[in-house]
């Protein structure tokens, strides 16, 4: 009788912790599905980083494009937006152009671009988030820091990617602006548990269809172990046109000090 | 032959019996006969414009556009309510599965983008980002469409009083949108939009091929009809139930299992095939009417029932058996069609006419040994019919008349040669469709307001990567475009030359006079990159490929007649070497003209090497079964004469030789032998019964000739069913069977005998006087009296002397 008792109370005990854990555990979860993204966002934030980028265009059942170019990168000191150069070095037509993007956490970013034919610079007005960056399968909405307020946040599952244990984080735009700006009417996206870098995305258009894959093919830790990742191949595949971009970064260099002039747009013309 | 007949009488039971098991097997195989509705499958694939099409549809679609036009009651396209409907439409389209997507086209569609430009540089926006609510928006939208030369008139009407939305669809072998279901689906998504303020039109190839099929489905209520119609025709010749039936069980049967053995092989069906069964039904119906007249005459001779049934088969079954085997013969030389549709045809149609011939040998013997004879009020009917009296009217005259006759036939035959000299080889899909069809309402509005409802594209390969950002291939596209749009017909072209010139405007503050191609090959480059900052990547998809190697000119026309085509593809491929560097292939032409033409000329041109192929192997079984070459020219003779006539014919009316009139010729062809060979065997049955070759012919036409006319009155008239559908190449089809079979079953019964009367050829007149038995003459005379039709009197001939 007082074994049974010790057993049922053990029983009773694991029962209770296994229960408690699993409240404990959603309560702290859900509202942890932003923290976990706003956490993802900043991952890649690196004051100044540089790379040599190839793009690959693949069209379905076509010969791929390649594209080469070197990419600068600068934090701007509000620790949110990013000034982007840049400069393309094949094919032959395009060598010399050099684009410049200074991305605004409110309203649309400024581009400009610099065409060796025209020899001039030309301001490019962006015209939303949903158009193609460069004539790739990435928007700019996919290759620009995500706004986590304007999203609702739900921590669906975990997961494994490539071995890698991920939350699985479902993101619907709040209001109807959002979800026309980015064309999307939500994104699921695969953080990993360990680093909180971003290793997929689904991304389902306004009709709520899946209309986009994103894969991240490879993730490379930079500045020195204070949490930063940035991608090293990641691929985006267009999964109603068959349509694909690879992008694949090499020579990698971070805390390396870039001078805000290569920002300037007064004197894109001069970096070639 | 008497020993094979009388052994299956005997085991009637059996034969029935397996022909109920082959008819139950072959009916299931029958109805597991897929309908393909595939356009690349029915379409000669080594004709070389189809080789072209076949290209530009694997690198750019477009083989499957449809237009969707919507115009309002009242006003223009820019009222929010409209552009919402735009909106909402081009969002559903391209919902759609099976839809390439890069080739969703309207003001609404994302990759429908303007490109202006101003002091910095170039912008591009889609068109409508938004549906305007304002008049100041709308008033920005109508300026970027109006800006943009490439979208007026393919999107929107000069007037701006309407809208089309483009969509084009992949076209596969496990396709998911065949035309029918492209055609609903679209319909559907109209429906939700319609209201009283809009018209909305559907248009392009899927929707015609969609509309054809619609007939096509409609084609068993065609054959029923014809059954009845060959029924009562049967009725008519033999004033008995069982006559009308009993051909019909037989054609029936045929049509079963010809479908059966296409369901066995693994043959799908298609629409051009459509009306094929109503030919197998004639056929056999006609094979039959031969077996039945036969009977009733042996039956007339002898009264026995069981002797008439053997008799009938013994005397018919040889003639009907090198009739079948020559018809079929010239149906299965169909197979050696690069065209699947004719290849088809010509197998499902030798296919029935085998199947009646073994029904005729098995099936109807048996069973007409088990039915009661014609009773004698039965057979008194027989005489009062009007197609008796018509041949025993030409029984008398034609023997008598043989100079008359000739002249007659020489007469209208040469008329004819002359006429068919002034034939012109022609096809259009869009007049195929009757007036007031919706499709073509559809089209006429495509005409007036768009660029047209039909598609010639271009295939520009540079042969290098990137080099269609070539300068001077650019220019040479751009001049081609202006050259076409001056052309008559051509209501717009499209291609990247506009887009890159666009672009070098805008680059230039947007001054009208940079819209030309840059001399800069670098700069075309960098503009192209410059667009791909706010362009989509798929936007010039339509136009150009990935890697710039290969370009469309798309061009869009109001007619897609093929002789006015002909000439403009002979225009362009000018032009094009005068405009093109050396270096640069350019190919002249895909688009629905281009598979159009493509299909109609390899159809055209291979039914009149089948009509040879046909006429050989008449000529050859002809002369060999009756061991004379002049017997092979006779068994040529009424389809020959039929032939030429249709298309003297023709070439007098102005009817072109189309895809609908070409099959004709070939069928009238192989069906028109049939009669010469029966007509042949009982003169050399005649002759063995009378020396004299008036009177055998006399006797010829009161029996053979007289089923030769019901045979071909239950064929034309089974034919003329078609006539009424509406659809041209069954309207063409159904009128010229209908009299090719009239003309050939006319000269079978009035120029054969002439002929054979004037030159008594060796191969009848040798077999004079064989008769069998000592009392021979007074048999055939017996012989001549008891017939039914021979109710006027051999001594009512009027001798003439020979010549």
């Amino acid at each position: 009788m007082k074994r049974s008792a010790i057993i049922l109370i053990i029983v009773f005990l694991i029962v209770f912790q296994a229960a408690a854990r699993v409240t404990v555990s959603s309560a702290e979860e859900q509202p942890a599905a932003k923290d976990i993204v706003s956490k993802s966002a900043e991952t890649d934030k690196i004051p100044g980083w540089s790379a040599k980028v190839v793009m690959r265009l693949v069209p379905k059942g076509g010969s791929e494009r390649v594209r080469e170019s070197l990419i600068f990168s600068k934090l701007r000191p509000n620790g949110a937006d990013m000034h982007r150069l840049v400069q393309f070095i094949s094919p032959a037509d395009i060598s010399g152009s050099n684009i410049l993007i200074h991305e605004h956490k409110e309203g649309n970013d400024d581009i400009w671009i610099y065409l060796p034919s025209v020899k001039k610079v030309r301001r490019l007005l962006a015209n939303g988030k949903k158009e193609s960056f460069m004539g790739t399968d990435f928007s700019y909405t996919d290759i620009t820091t995500p706004k986590v307020d304007d999203y609702a946040h739900t921590l669906l599952r975990r997961e494994t990617v490539n071995d890698a244990p991920c939350y699985v984080i479902e993101s619907v735009p709040k209001t109807e602006e959002t979800r026309r700006d980015t064309g999307y009417s939500k994104t699921v996206n695969w953080i990993r548990t360990d680093n909180y870098a971003r290793v997929k995305s689904e991304i389902h258009d306004l009709s709520g269809g899946l209309f986009k894959l994103m894969q991240v093919l490879s993730l490379k830790e930079v500045d020195g172990g204070r949490g930063k990742w940035l991608m090293e191949k990641v691929e985006m595949r267009n999964l109603r046109s068959g349509h694909s971009t690879l992008l694949t970064f090499t020579n990698i260099e971070t805390n390396k000090e870039i001078n805000d002039r290569l920002f300037a747009p007064g004197r894109l013309d001069r970096e070639n | 032959m008497r020993r094979y007949i009388e052994w299956v009488i005997g085991q009637r039971i059996l034969v029935l019996t397996a022909v109920a098991i082959i008819t139950v097997v072959l009916g299931f195989a029958a109805a597991r006969v897929k309908i393909d509705i595939n356009r690349k499958t029915q379409l000669p694939q080594d004709h070389p414009l189809i080789k072209i099409e076949n290209r530009i549809s694997d690198l750019f679609g477009g083989a499957r556009i449809t237009a969707i036009t919507i115009n309002p009651k009242q006003g223009d396209i820019y009222q929010p309510t409209l552009l919402a409907k735009i909106r909402r439409i081009t969002d559903a389209v391209d919902a759609l599965p099976g839809v390439v997507h890069h080739n969703v086209l309207s003001i609404s569609a994302i990759r429908a983008k303007a490109i202006t430009g101003n002091a910095d540089g170039m912008i591009v926006q889609p068109l409508m980002q938004e549906v305007p609510v304002t008049q100041a928006d709308i008033t920005d939208m109508k300026k970027r469409i109006s800006g943009q030369t490439f979208y007026t008139p393919l999107l929107v009407s000069r007037d701006g009083a309407a809208a089309a939305i483009l969509a084009d669809f992949y076209e596969t072998d496990d396709d998911p949108m065949p035309n029918p279901v492209i055609h609903r689906r679209l319909q559907e998504i109209v429906d939700r939009e319609a209201d009283e303020t809009v018209e909305f039109h559907i248009t392009g190839m899927p929707i015609w091929l969609s509309y054809l099929d619609n007939y096509a489905r409609k084609m068993p209520w065609y054959l029923l009809a014809a059954v009845l119609i060959i029924g009562l025709i049967h009725y008519e010749a033999f004033r008995t139930v069982q006559a009308m039936l009993l051909p019909l069980v037989t054609a029936v049967l045929s049509v079963v299992w010809s479908l059966g053995w296409l369901g066995v092989i693994g043959l799908p069906m298609d629409t051009w095939n459509s009306m094929t069964p109503i030919l197998v039904l004639a056929v056999a119906a006609g094979h039959a009417v031969q077996i039945l007249k036969r009977y009733y005459e042996e039956y007339e001779k002898t009264g026995d029932n069981r002797a008439a049934v053997v008799e009938a088969v013994v005397k018919v079954g040889n003639a009907m058996i090198l009739a079948g085997i020559i018809a079929a013969c010239g149906f299965l030389s169909l197979l050696l069609f690069d065209v699947r549709t004719v290849r088809v045809f010509g197998l499902v149609t030798a296919g029935g006419i085998l199947s009646a011939l073994f029904l005729e040998m098995t099936f109807i013997p048996a069973i007409r040994s088990m039915l009661p004879p014609p009773g004698k009020r039965d057979r008194e009917k027989q005489r009062a019919s009007f197609l008796d009296r018509s041949v025993e009217w030409l029984a008398h005259t034609v023997p008598a008349r043989t100079r008359t006759v000739l002249a007659a036939g020489a007469l209208v035959v040469l008329l004819s040669v002359a006429g068919a000299t002034r034939i012109v080889v022609n096809d259009s899909f869009n007049a195929a469709m009757p007036e007031g069809h919706p499709y073509h309402n559809a089209e006429k509005v495509m005409n007036r307001l768009f660029g047209g409802a039909n598609t010639m594209s271009i295939l520009v390969d540079s042969r290098e990567i990137d080099g269609i950002k070539r300068p001077d291939v650019l220019r040479a596209m751009d001049g081609l475009q202006d050259f076409l749009k001056n052309q008559d017909h051509v209501g717009a072209a499209q291609s990247i030359a506009d887009y890159v010139k666009r672009m070098n405007q805008a680059m230039h503050n947007d001054d009208p006079r940079y819209n030309a191609v840059p001399d800069d090959r670098a700069m075309i480059g960098q503009y192209l990159l410059l667009y791909g900052f706010s362009g989509g990547p798929d936007d010039f998809d339509m136009v150009v490929d990935k890697d710039y190697r290969n370009a469309v000119l798309r061009v869009f026309t109001k007619n897609d007649d093929d002789r006015t085509m002909r000439e403009l593809f002979r225009k362009t491929e000018e032009k094009a070497a005068e405009l093109f560097p050396g270096d640069v292939t350019v190919s002249v032409a895909g688009g629905t003209i281009a598979t159009a033409l493509g299909l109609s000329e390899t159809v055209v041109k291979q039914k009149i090497i089948n009509i040879c192929q046909v006429l050989i192997i008449i000529f050859a079984f002809g002369s060999l079964v009756f061991r004379s070459l002049f017997a092979g020219l006779l068994v040529m003779l009424p389809s020959t004469a039929a032939m030429v006539v249709s298309l003297g014919a023709m070439g007098i009316l102005g009817i072109p030789l189309s895809l609908g009139t070409a099959t004709t010729s070939a069928l009238t062809v192989s069906i028109g032998a049939d009669y010469a060979v029966y007509v042949l065997y009982r003169f050399r049955e005649e002759a063995r019964n009378d020396d004299d070759i008036k009177i055998q012919a006399q006797r010829v036409l009161m029996s053979t000739g007289k089923a030769v006319f019901y045979v071909s009155s239950a064929i034309a008239a089974g034919f003329a069913i078609l006539v009424p559908t509406g659809l041209s190449y069954y309207r063409q089809l159904g009128g010229l069977v209908s009299t090719s079979m009239v003309l050939s079953s006319l000269a079978a019964v009035t120029l054969l005998p002439a002929l054979v009367v004037r030159f008594k050829p060796g191969f009848i007149t040798q077999l004079s006087g064989q008769a069998a038995g000592v009392n021979g003459f007074a048999e055939k005379r017996m012989g001549v009296s008891l017939a039914p039709e021979n109710a006027v009197s051999t001594t009512h001939i009027r001798k003439e002397p020979e010549l």
